[in-house]
């Protein structure tokens, strides 16, 4: 377990349960704090919580774009420094999510160390 | 002046302005002429003159006539002297004779008077005469002077000269077959023969009387039963048919009884062609570029005009006319047939098609094209054209490529075509900007030369192909959907065995890590698999995205060896080749054209034990290469090997599972970095795929 990865929280949304499911066993293994959510009006309200460190959002949620939540989570003043990964099966959303503002983008699917790799480029 | 005939009275001569001159030269004796040596000297002169001259007494009779005026008139001096000048003066002009007369005893002269006289045989002359009165010593008039010079045919070559001239004139009015024949009929009848007739070997090969003219207005319809009634045929051995055959004009100057004996078939023809009192004929082939293709006919009948060869040669000449004129006539009749049949094909296609000038102004343009611009029909195009350009016209489309690239005017196919480039094929989007209609079309245009290989027009040919457009689009779309869907399980299923990979590690269950190892990579090859086909798709409507970036290709080339390496016990990889290669483009994208060379490379030569991969430069180009030592191809399989979908169908390589996409894919990723990429290969011997990419330092 990573020590440096001590009391660091981490956002994932993503509308299938059973993604959402085995990143929150990795990171948790990874020793983070993770808040899973498969939708997004937690995700709207984030001000009023306990903000995370770090947020791996999907760009295509039912209902939601996530991109749509990017640029509305950097505008605001209390959210806009928090670093965010998309995540997409399309990969023609690696350039439309950084115009949305998200600091990097990892196409589906993807090897865990890829992406542990790029969380602590950011934590 | 003597008016006594003797035989040697031929030089009969006293001019007026010789007042001394004794009369009546036959009674002058030796001694008188030598003592007026003039009188010798106009003797000769008149003796030798071309110029009919001749002496009359005031009363009309002849006194004097010289050799010349024997040759004119036809009689002898012996003859004709002493007998009345109305001899030789047509009957009509007899009344003009007697106030010639009278003028000339009011001492009057009459110069270069044309006039028409009759011969000894009766063949009528025109003749210019120059009339003088003569005096005696007392200075009054005892009789007359006339010299004549026959000028008929100097008047009958200026009549011809005219004639053709009127020929010409009326051939050339006309582009139509019939009207240039009724006009030349028209003008032949009755100028230069009482009766013409035209006839032209047919298609059919028969003889076809196309035109009749008659003097005789009435007759018009008589002269055509008649040719109903007695049909000539092209064997006939007489007459038009003849003249046909051989090509060679006929005269006949005079018509006789026997020659219609001749060439009467029956009785009946015969009788018929004795009434209609034929007196001269003239019979002419019309003859075009070497080849007979009908006959005309000139008849003299009530005039009495007998033909001679002078007119026979004008008859010719009509005819090698004629001739011309029926030929651009029928020349035209076919260009005209041969554009209706055109515009007929033109106007009935599906695709849309117009013809630009060298302005690229629009000369041709058929319904599909003119409603596909909005208008009901190429006339109202055409119409709409006349007050308002092209280029406003085509103003209101947003033309772009296949991809949704904006083309500028030189890269539509039609400026293309006209710049002088040949086979131009382009898919172009017509975007209307009115009403926002979307239309795809397929133009193809082609350059038309002229004969210093100038481009002279474009012919573009639009086919409409949006409806196969849009349902591709949809299937693309389709494509990319399922592409998504699918990836979403794959990163689900990757993910627990990333996870398990980890616990298991933790536990130190080697075989177990392998296993999921075997998933890993699996799950790697299902997301390629994918990939490539969302790929394909993107390609299609040039969506697949290039970030593009300087790179050192050999580092590239190394670590996928590297990776591909992992994935196989079978084959050695081998890397042979340069360092520092530095090469701008997108990085993944060329590393996914080696990873599929290599794929293949290794799937074709399951017997091999080793691939080998090269990487060189020179001045301007990287080039990587792929060799294996496997199946080969076939050359005939060459050419297509980078077609989407493409697999070589041999028995053995059907054996070989695969989409047929991989080629296809790394050609196009090839393409766009304008690199080119290319094999060798034989049966049985291997292949080598090469790749050449344009080197960062040569680039602009």
């Amino acid at each position: 377990m990573n020590v440096e990865s001590k009391n660091k929280k981490i956002l994932v949304v993503d509308d299938e349960p059973d993604i959402l499911e085995f990143l929150r066993i990795v990171l948790q293994e990874e020793g983070y704090t993770v808040m899973a959510m498969d939708k997004v009006d937690y995700v709207e309200n984030i001000y009023n919580s306990t903000l995370p460190d770090l947020i791996l959002l999907d760009v295509l949620l039912s209902g939601k774009d996530g991109r749509e939540i990017v640029k509305q989570l950097k505008k605001q003043e209390e959210t806009k420094h928090i670093p965010i990964i998309m995540l997409s099966a399309h990969p023609s959303a690696e350039q439309t999510s950084g115009e949305a503002g998200a600091e990097d983008f990892i196409a589906k699917p993807f090897d865990i160390d890829f992406l542990l790799k790029k969380i602590k480029k950011y934590l | 002046m003597s008016q006594k005939t003797s035989k040697d009275a031929h030089v009969h001569f006293q001019p007026d302005f010789l007042e001394n001159a004794p009369q009546g030269q036959g009674e002058q004796s030796t001694d008188q002429i030598q003592e007026n040596p003039y009188q010798l000297y106009l003797a000769a002169i008149v003796e030798s003159s071309d110029d009919a001259i001749l002496g009359k007494t005031l009363d009309g009779i002849i006194t004097s006539w010289n050799p010349a005026a024997e040759r004119l008139y036809g009689y002898t001096a012996q003859e004709i002297i002493g007998q009345p000048i109305a001899t030789i003066v047509p009957e009509e002009l007899r009344d003009d004779l007697t106030s010639i007369m009278q003028r000339l005893k009011d001492g009057q002269k009459i110069d270069h008077y044309e006039t028409t006289r009759v011969r000894k045989d009766g063949v009528r002359i025109t003749v210019m005469v120059t009339i003088s009165p003569i005096k005696d010593a007392l200075g009054k008039i005892i009789g007359a002077s006339t010299i004549g010079r026959d000028i008929t045919a100097q008047r009958k070559a200026e009549k011809h000269a005219q004639f053709l001239n009127e020929v010409s004139k009326v051939l050339a009015s006309s582009l139509d077959y019939q009207t240039t024949l009724s006009d030349l009929a028209r003008l032949v009848v009755p100028q230069f023969a009482d009766w013409f007739t035209v006839d032209l070997v047919n298609s059919e090969g028969h003889l076809e009387l196309v035109e009749v003219a008659h003097k005789d207005p009435a007759k018009v319809q008589w002269a055509k039963e008649l040719r109903k009634h007695y049909l000539l045929d092209l064997q006939d051995p007489n007459g038009a048919p003849r003249v046909i055959r051989t090509g060679k004009a006929e005269l006949y100057a005079a018509i006789t009884d026997e020659m219609l004996v001749a060439s009467a078939r029956t009785e009946e023809e015969l009788a018929l062609y004795r009434q209609v009192g034929v007196k001269s004929v003239m019979l002419v082939p019309l003859i075009v570029r070497g080849n007979v293709f009908g006959a005309l006919t000139f008849i003299s009948i009530e005039s009495g005009k007998s033909y001679d060869p002078a007119d026979l040669a004008l008859a010719e000449e009509i005819s090698l006319r004629a001739g011309i004129a029926l030929d651009n006539a029928i020349i035209y009749r076919q260009a005209q047939q041969a554009r209706d049949e055109l515009h007929a094909i033109l106007q009935n296609v599906a695709d849309g098609i117009t013809v630009q000038d060298t302005k690229g102004s629009l000369i041709y343009v058929n319904d599909v094209a003119a409603q596909f611009c909005g208008f009901s029909s190429a006339e109202a195009m055409v119409m709409a054209l006349r007050t308002e350009s092209l280029t406003g016209l085509v103003s209101t489309f947003t033309m772009k490529d296949e991809v949704g690239n904006l083309l500028s005017s030189e890269q539509l196919p039609g400026r293309r075509a006209l710049a002088g480039e040949r086979n131009v094929q382009a898919i172009v989007r017509y975007e209307n900007i009115a009403t926002g209609q979307t239309h795809w079309s397929l133009v193809k245009a082609e350059p038309i030369f002229d004969e210093y290989g100038q481009v002279q027009l474009a012919v573009n040919v639009f086919t409409d192909i949006t409806e196969r457009y849009v349902l591709e689009q949809r299937k693309d779309e389709f494509i990319r959907m399922a592409s998504h869907e699918l990836k979403t399980p794959i990163t689900a299923l990757k993910g627990f065995t990333n996870l398990l990979q980890r616990r298991i590690a933790r536990q130190g269950d080697e075989s177990s890590l392998s296993f999921l190892a075997k998933i890993d990579v699996q799950l790697n090859k299902l997301t390629k698999l994918i990939s490539d086909l969302l790929d394909v798709s993107k390609i299609q409507v040039g969506k697949l995205e290039y970030r593009e970036e300087d790179f050192d290709l050999d580092v590239l080339v190394q670590e996928t060896i590297e990776i591909m390496q992992g994935m196989t016990k079978v084959h050695q990889l081998q890397f042979e080749g340069q360092e520092n290669i530095r090469v701008f483009g997108d990085r993944d994208r060329i590393g996914q054209v080696l990873i599929n060379l290599l794929t293949n490379a290794m799937k074709y030569s399951p017997q091999a034990d080793k691939v080998i991969v090269r990487v060189s430069a020179n001045q301007e180009h990287a080039v990587l290469s792929v060799q294996d030592f496997g199946i080969g191809i076939v050359e005939s399989y060459q050419a297509r090997i980078f077609e989407r979908f493409y697999q070589v169908m041999e028995p053995e390589e059907k054996t070989y599972p695969g989409l047929g996409i991989g080629l296809f894919i790394s050609h196009e990723i090839v393409m766009r970095h304008h690199g080119q990429i290319w094999l060798e290969s034989q049966k049985g011997q291997g292949s080598t795929f090469y790749v050449s990419l344009p080197l960062r330092s040569a680039q602009k």
